[in-house]
């Protein structure tokens, strides 16, 4: 007789899935009642050409919502199931990284991301995938709600025991945050708590705050040479090119 | 553009005057753009006249501006004014309007609230749109009672459902827009309506002050109903529009 599995989630995190998970079914509920009568109406034997289009053209967007959404559930489950692969990060590899999601925010949605690193950041211990993801995620959300031609800034700066990423747009009464905003919130919520991280949001004005752990010297020895990042300027500045 | 928007321009830009009814207007106030820009489509599919908003505050400021709608459809989870707060601010003022709730939980509780706090009826995503259009029916047809099909000032009678206009045994023949005008002055005789309420009213369109186009229409009404030796029955009021009253 199979027998159910106990996850070795603590139970903070699991009312955050949940939670999470609220969300995401929230979110389902729309484009679900789009499709429930679109489809039907594409169907109908006496729709006119142009109407059958139209119902078949918003059944496949509603469809392409659905799946992102599911999409983000079960990367909301993974992120509370899987345990995260922490090591020591590579910065620079990192920003390199996020400035392939800054061309592709600019390209899709005309949003500038502009980057400053703020002294020297320490090297990271965290989990690499999730991190960005985490990131790129927030970084996309907060594109998604300015407005074209506005910049987003991505400030990095190094705590007592923790590196901080910055992602905000100073302007007030932006667009809110969806039902399918706060789903992918939830994802890199988790993702940035599965490793040890935090992640803060503040709606209006937009502001997230990421925190991973900085490394410790006596660790770094342990494990071998680490790198450290040092920023060159504290202004805001294109960076990804130079990284 | 989605497709949604790309569908109801293409609908609009094949409409004419001859398929004008006046419409029964319909607020929508959700968040979710695709359902709603849906919704917005399928009601005006069914000639009603529908207005969108996507939160709370700006449905506030269109109640506050004294704007007249037939029935209110509100998502109960919207951002900063939720729907349940706004249930609560406008119904104190709205006592008549028909409110249907949109939700996406199913707990008794939170249905039992939005009953409490004035809504009408209640639906749970995902429904159906021919549910939806149903409760929308049964809702003003249950409020339909306020506006009686038979008006009559003085010796004019207007039938509703006939449409038909009648002046002392003479029978009025009227364009649809010029029985929207009419049709909607005899709502409320003895009351001056602005010209910016028959816009919005007649040609589901806010008012363009830079056109005449409502004066115009008001003439031709004026002309068929008020012949040479009748008592006047239609008045401008300076400054303000247009009303209907014996003398």
């Amino acid at each position: 007789m199979p027998s159910a599995k106990a996850v070795d989630v603590n139970p903070d995190e699991l009312s955050r899935v949940y939670a999470g998970l609220a969300k995401g079914l929230h979110a389902i509920a729309q484009p679900l009642t789009v499709l429930r009568s679109a489809l039907p109406a594409a169907n109908e034997p006496e729709v006119e050409e142009a109407a059958r289009k139209f119902y078949l053209d918003a059944s496949t967007e509603q469809v392409e919502r659905l799946c992102a959404l599911f999409q983000g559930m079960q990367e909301l489950l993974a992120a509370a199931r899987n345990p995260a692969c922490c090591a020591v990060m590579d910065f620079s590899k990192l920003l390199n990284s996020i400035a392939e999601v800054q061309e592709e925010i600019l390209g899709a949605s005309g949003v500038k991301v502009a980057i400053a690193v703020q002294g020297s950041i320490p090297a990271m211990f965290g989990d690499f995938e999730r991190a960005l993801h985490a990131l790129s995620a927030t970084l996309k959300i907060a594109a998604s709600i300015s407005a074209n031609g506005e910049t987003v800034e991505l400030l990095v700066s190094s705590g007592i025991d923790s590196v901080e990423f910055v992602v905000q747009n100073a302007r007030p009464a932006m667009k809110r945050l969806d039902a399918s905003d706060r789903l992918t919130v939830s994802v890199a919520e988790a993702n940035m708590r599965s490793q040890g991280g935090t992640y803060t949001v503040m709606e209006d004005p937009f502001r997230v705050t990421l925190a991973l752990p900085a490394q410790k010297i006596e660790s770094l020895q342990k494990r071998g040479p680490a790198s450290e990042y040092s920023g060159s300027s504290t202004s805001l500045t294109s960076f990804a090119r130079s990284a | 553009m989605t497709a949604y928007e790309q569908h109801s321009v293409n609908s609009r830009s094949k409409s004419k005057e001859t398929d004008f009814q006046p419409a029964r207007r319909i607020l929508i106030v959700e968040d979710d753009l695709s359902l709603a820009g849906f919704l917005s489509h399928e009601l005006q599919a069914q000639s009603f006249g529908v207005e969108v908003v996507h939160d709370g505050e700006a449905a506030l400021q269109i109640f506050e501006a004294g704007r007249q709608f037939d029935l209110l459809i509100l998502d109960l989870n919207l951002p900063g004014v939720d729907g349940i707060e706004l249930l609560q601010q406008v119904r104190p003022s709205r006592p008549r309007l028909p409110m249907l709730v949109l939700t996406a939980r199913s707990s008794v509780q939170e249905k039992v609230q939005a009953f409490h706090n004035g809504a009408d009826d209640c639906l749970v995503k995902p429904f159906s749109f021919v549910e939806l259009l149903a409760r929308v029916r049964a809702l003003l047809r249950r409020n339909s009672g306020l506006i009686p099909n038979r008006s009559q000032v003085a010796d004019l009678t207007l039938h509703r459902e006939e449409r038909r206009v009648e002046r002392n045994g003479r029978r009025i023949e009227l364009t649809p827009r010029e029985f929207g005008i009419l049709e909607y002055l005899m709502r409320y005789p003895g009351r001056p309506v602005s010209r910016a309420t028959l816009s919005e009213e007649v040609w589901n369109a806010p008012h363009d002050p830079s056109t005449n186009i409502v004066d115009v229409y008001m003439k031709y009404v004026r002309d068929k109903v008020d012949l040479p030796g009748e008592r006047k029955l239609t008045h401008t009021v300076r400054g303000v529009g247009y009303e209907l009253r014996d003398a």
